[in-house]
């Protein structure tokens, strides 16, 4: 079976990745999407062969610049990042860090009631 | 056996989406499966199992067409505009290429402008028969060959290609550059034919037809073999 992937809380975020990644070295596919394995602790996964078509997007848009090179007998296409690409990253992990507070916050929010509510007794509780 | 992905690369030829970019997607798919093989063959899997569960992880034919249409992929010139591609583009290129050599060839040959071929060094006389062989022999069929190969590698199937096979046929029929045989006529870009010293009307409309037919029936032979020919998408 292939692996399954999160694709509902995925949109934005292999790109995300994959323009993070690449600010390091220069990399090629399969090295990308087990980096982004590697990273993540496995809680990310982009589908294997879906990833080349978010690569060619990023190309297209001019925030991926890629090159041929034959390594070891087998060519290999290298992805880097543009400076349109940095900027971009910095625009998506702007609004991703947002949302990742704000959903955060709303988590924490709900703990807090929670433990209220354990701790406490629920609205008994507050009443003391 | 055929070789992995073939069918993608159909489907994806065969939705319009720009061979070019088909082609490299098909090759790093090819790669990326092989070190996921090779990945599957470290962690113990024997040379089967290994090609089973990397083509697994890979995901369906399905799953990679969709993957790629989804993010609109660039399409081709050929297929958004055939017109352009087949109506257009030879007829521009066959007018440019024939205007080009005839200036060229006009400008080289104009210390011997008064002379008959016969009559010029073996230098002039080499080099106005190669170009002669060139546009009158080897235009047509390189721009029909060209127009062929644009369409099969797009996996087309369109009436824009005959169309285009009809145009390179009629246009390199009718054009080419050809050494004055007669004397004081000057040199041509337009297919004609001598009667007792003069134009013939008929023995040239004759000739641009044979020639045009020649290279029309060839060029069809040839589409029609290599479209019967074209793989299909399961």
């Amino acid at each position: 079976m292939a692996r399954e992937t999160n694709p509902n809380f995925m949109a934005g975020v292999p790109e995300l990745m994959i323009l993070r990644l690449l600010q390091n070295r220069e990399m090629y596919g399969y090295e990308i999407v087990q980096a982004i394995r590697a990273e993540t602790g496995d809680v990310v996964s982009i589908g294997e062969g879906v990833a080349y078509t978010v690569l060619h997007a990023l190309e297209r848009e001019g925030a991926l610049k890629s090159r041929r090179r034959r390594v070891e007998g087998r060519s290999r296409i290298y992805y880097a990042v543009t400076p349109a690409g940095l900027k971009r990253y910095q625009n998506l992990a702007g609004t991703w860090a947002t949302l990742a507070r704000a959903i955060q916050s709303v988590i924490k929010h709900d703990l807090a009631k929670a433990f209220h509510n354990i701790i406490l007794g629920g609205h008994h509780g507050e009443a003391v | 056996m055929a070789k992995p992905f073939e069918n993608v690369r159909e489907q994806l030829l065969q939705a319009g989406i720009a061979a070019g970019h088909v082609n490299r997607y098909v090759m790093e798919l090819r790669e990326h499966l092989a070190d996921l093989t090779s990945r599957e063959r470290t962690n113990g899997a024997d040379a089967g199992q290994a090609a089973a569960k990397a083509r697994t992880i890979m995901g369906s034919d399905a799953q990679l067409v969709q993957a790629m249409m989804d993010r609109s992929p660039p399409r081709s010139l050929a297929v958004k505009a055939p017109w352009a591609v087949f109506g257009i583009l030879p007829v521009v290129a066959i007018f440019v290429l024939i205007f080009l050599i005839g200036m060229t060839m006009m400008r080289l040959t104009f210390p011997v402008r008064t002379q008959l071929p016969t009559e010029m060094t073996s230098g002039y006389q080499a080099l106005l028969a190669a170009v002669s062989l060139f546009t009158t022999y080897l235009i047509g069929p390189l721009a029909a060959a060209a127009c062929i190969a644009v369409a099969v590698r797009q996996r087309l199937n369109s009436a824009w290609v005959w169309v285009g096979l009809v145009l390179i046929a009629l246009l390199c029929g009718l054009f080419g550059f050809y050494t004055p045989s007669v004397p004081k006529m000057p040199y041509h870009l337009v297919t004609l034919a001598y009667d007792n010293g003069h134009v013939s009307p008929a023995a040239t409309f004759g000739l641009i037809g044979l020639r045009a037919g020649v290279l029309f029936v060839l060029a069809a032979l040839a589409w029609r073999t290599l479209r019967n020919r074209q793989p299909s998408a399961a």
